[in-house]
């Protein structure tokens, strides 16, 4: 018996259609894994279902009778507790005031000592493992996650929404999170699970919804169905899977020598790493978030300060280097793709132009050229399938895979013969990921060196020659992602010294 | 220096505070919950002419102190109404507020008077230190502390309150949440900007009663320079306090010291212009302030409400 039925819910936003007459059941003591491309409507129905906003047409009953959910504190009256992909948090205060903001009671004095207690009882039962007297902002990506969801649990939900909870999560993180919620469903809790990657899909949920264009395309038991079937069901084409990136490897391109860096909070983020990478090569840099990898590709971009070591490019000296020196030798694609790759409210036009000082980018030295900078936008929206493709629109109006088609694009016209890439598909969709991974192995064959950061590992053991795993800012290890196996890899990533058959 | 005469010159460097330690109590509410409200210099001046001359035709001290907070608020509000409401440029609006608020009060100051003519050079019943039993017998800090005017005694319980509401309370704790993340307040069923409205007339009230102290305590009359910048110190108290009441206490201290200091450097005469010696007390509390904060900002993490100074508008 279902707990929750959305039934015929259909939603437009201006012209565009973003849900269309969707109807999903969800039962108690089962995890319900919503699946589709970005753009598919999953976000747009689960903000209806949290209160977020209201839909044109359609009905959710809740519990057997019909739920006017019209704010999200409809909703927590409701039992509906939702994990936003954009977390709900405030980073100048303290975990237990996050979690008890909202549901104070009556009492004016706070009670905090009362909501802590019932925080770490919460912790230890689910192994959501946080303290609730740190502050948000001292808190790693993934642990502000548990944060949500101790909230979630503290305010007695009993349905349990995530929006793309994995997207920000490192590999191991992502296996606990899927127990955590495997156990929250086996106590009766009701769960939708929100994601576009087919291996979570199969790995944790019982049954499965798949989106695409805002419709209902099917429902399956999980252990009745085949990943192939869903994931052609999801793109509506099949997706070629294999890369080839076997091709002989140029010189030495970009070498780093026992570099070593404090973060943002003083602590030590490299350790003496080491490394080279060579013309034509991909090499990966995986391991758990947070543990030196953005350090060091800000390094090398000249964004961060290095305490000791050496970064050299072609055999030059480039430790510590301006970013402006370094623009001019590197194309760099940051994980902040808006912020500090792209400038939102500026046109795509213009936003092409801003890694470039030379004339032919249309940037002369006082006025801009703007037919030309238009022009060669116009080149690289086509080159790059960038779409909507009218050059003169805000770069905040793209999608995520556009804006990052674009910035790549913007990088790779700039003819450099290495580049930094960070998270280059996060939050993108099958068919812009494996674009993403094209454009970089057609790149390695023309003998750029690239380096890419990326947590997925399942991205790195695709494309790159070698992978270096960073724990606590040291190299743990190098994957040859030919020979190694699985469970070395996950050894590696838990910290544990050693090189498996290091290449 | 001999101690009672030490003693004495702390006991006004704090008096001479008040007027600041208000305003930037109530200017810190105002932050805390994400506005920007510039224009406390002009809402003090309000407050100060008000006070005085409702004084003056009444006799009445307390009536004196509720006026001047209400004229103030009613300025915070239309501050609060344009920021909040309507969404306009806070730093804008707060200079339009300040220059307006002062040149109103001049006016004020001008007509208020006995039939029709200036307060200038008036005389009212002001506020005198009472001198509290028992406590004002602890050797250096009770001549300092409680012999004093009532309206510092109200602003010692003002900073009390102000730093167990903002740290304790669950009010408080909303109003921190609606500075720092107001769409996830909102999300949380927190009415943002109702709050946010209410905060800045409150601080615009805070800032008002700081003038009356001006007029009615300090320095008894009204005159047009009678505010003199207090407010402007006021919202750099805010920042250099890391939006912490207790800690705005200690920099108000010290403006109001550094001005007794110049003070008395006039009296007994220096070899620097008056003028020069005018300006001490601005340039040492500023330069005392950045000094304590630069070297205080690396252990602690002192940051501005998230997102103060941007209206908030709801997403549809």
């Amino acid at each position: 018996m279902p707990l929750v039925r959305m039934k015929g819910i259909t939603k437009h936003f201006g012209g565009i259609v973003a849900n269309k007459d969707i109807s999903v059941d969800l039962i108690p003591g089962e995890v319900h894994a919503l699946l589709g491309e970005n753009g598919a409507g999953k976000s747009t129905l689960i903000s209806i279902l949290s209160g977020m906003c209201h839909p044109d047409g359609g009905e959710i009953h809740i519990d057997g009778e019909v739920a006017r959910i019209h704010s999200p504190q409809d909703a927590i009256a409701r039992g509906i507790g939702t994990l936003y992909q954009h977390f709900m948090l405030w980073e100048s205060l303290t975990v237990a005031e996050n979690i008890v903001l909202g549901s104070e009671g009556h009492a004016v004095v706070l009670r905090l000592q009362e909501v802590v207690d019932r925080i770490n009882h919460l912790s230890r039962n689910y192994g959501l493992n946080v303290d609730p007297n740190a502050y948000i902002w001292q808190l790693t990506v993934g642990a502000q996650q548990r944060v949500e969801l101790i909230r979630i649990l503290f305010h007695q939900a009993d349905i349990i929404i995530l929006d793309e909870p994995t997207a920000v999560l490192g590999p191991q993180e992502v296996g606990s999170l899927g127990e955590i919620l495997k156990s929250l469903a086996a106590e009766g809790k009701t769960i939708l699970f929100v994601t576009h990657k087919l291996d979570e899909v199969m790995r944790f949920s019982h049954q499965v919804t798949v989106l695409r264009d805002g419709r209902n395309v099917g429902t399956f038991r999980t252990d009745q169905v085949k990943p192939e079937q869903i994931a052609i069901l999801m793109v509506g084409h099949q997706v070629p899977s294999a890369i080839n990136t076997t091709h002989p490897l140029g010189p030495t391109v970009l070498e780093v020598s026992t570099l070593s860096a404090l973060n943002a909070r003083g602590l030590p983020a490299l350790k003496q790493v080491s490394f080279t990478v060579r013309a034509g090569e991909i090499l990966g840099v995986g391991g758990v978030e947070g543990n030196g990898q953005e350090e060091l590709a800000s390094i090398i971009t000249g964004l961060w300060k290095s305490q000791s070591g050496t970064v050299t490019l072609n055999g030059v000296d480039i430790t510590n280097a301006s970013p402006s020196f370094i623009a001019r030798v590197m194309g760099y694609i940051p994980s902040d793709r808006v912020g500090t790759g792209l400038i939102p409210r500026l046109s795509l036009a213009l936003n092409t132009t801003l890694r470039s000082q030379a004339r032919r980018s249309g940037v002369d030295r006082w006025l801009l050229d703007l037919k030309a900078i238009r022009r060669r936008a116009q080149d690289l929206i086509a080159t790059y399938r960038v779409h909507p493709s009218d050059p003169d629109l805000p770069a905040h109006q793209l999608s995520g895979g556009n804006q990052q088609r674009l910035l790549i694009g913007r990088e790779v016209s700039l003819d450099r013969r290495l580049i930094i890439a960070a998270q280059p598909t996060r939050g993108l969709d099958i068919d812009a990921t494996y674009q993403v991974h094209q454009l970089f192995v057609d790149l390695s064959f023309k003998q750029v060196a690239i380096l890419v950061v990326s947590t997925d590992l399942e991205e790195l053991l695709k494309i790159c020659h070698r992978i270096l795993i960073l724990s606590r800012g040291e190299i743990a290890g190098t994957i040859d992602p030919d020979t190694t196996d699985r469970t070395a890899i996950g050894l590696l990533l838990a910290g544990q010294k050693g090189d498996p058959r290091a290449v | 220096m001999d101690v009672a005469i030490l003693t004495s010159l702390v006991a006004v460097a704090l008096s001479s505070g008040t007027s600041i330690i208000l305003a930037t109590i109530g200017e810190i509410l105002t932050e805390r919950s994400g506005v920007v409200n510039l224009g406390l210099e002009g809402m003090m001046a309000i407050g100060a002419v008000t006070a005085f001359a409702v004084v003056y035709y009444t006799d009445s001290l307390a009536l004196g102190l509720l006026v001047s907070m209400i004229a103030a608020g009613l300025v915070a509000a239309v501050h609060g109404f344009l920021c909040v409401v309507a969404g306009q440029n806070q730093t804008l609006i707060g200079i339009i507020i300040v220059t307006t608020g002062l040149a109103l009060a001049e006016f004020l100051g001008q007509r208020l008077g006995p039939s029709n003519s200036a307060l200038i050079g008036v005389t009212t019943a002001h506020f005198s230190p009472v001198e509290i039993p028992v406590l004002s017998a602890i050797p250096f800090l009770g001549k300092i502390l409680f012999n004093q005017d009532p309206v510092v005694y109200a602003m010692y319980g003002v900073v009390v309150l102000t730093w167990f509401y903002i740290s304790k309370t669950k009010y408080g704790l909303h109003l921190r949440a609606i500075g720092e993340n107001p769409r996830a307040a909102d999300a949380m069923g927190l009415r943002v900007n109702r709050l946010r409205f209410v905060y800045t007339v409150l601080g615009g009230c805070l800032a008002g009663l700081g003038g009356a102290h001006l007029s009615l305590a300090f320095s008894p009359g009204w005159s047009n320079t009678l505010v003199g910048g207090r407010g402007w110190i006021a919202i750099a108290l805010v920042i250099f306090s890391g939006w912490n009441p207790v800690r705005a206490l200690f920099g108000a201290i010290l403006f109001g010291g550094f001005s007794i200091l110049q003070f008395h450097l006039q009296i007994l005469g220096s070899a620097f212009p008056p003028e020069f010696l005018a300006m001490l007390p601005y340039l040492l509390t500023i330069v005392v302030l950045v000094v304590v904060t630069r070297w205080e900002s690396l252990s602690k993490r002192v940051g501005a409400p998230a997102a103060l100074g941007e209206a908030y508008v709801r997403e549809k």
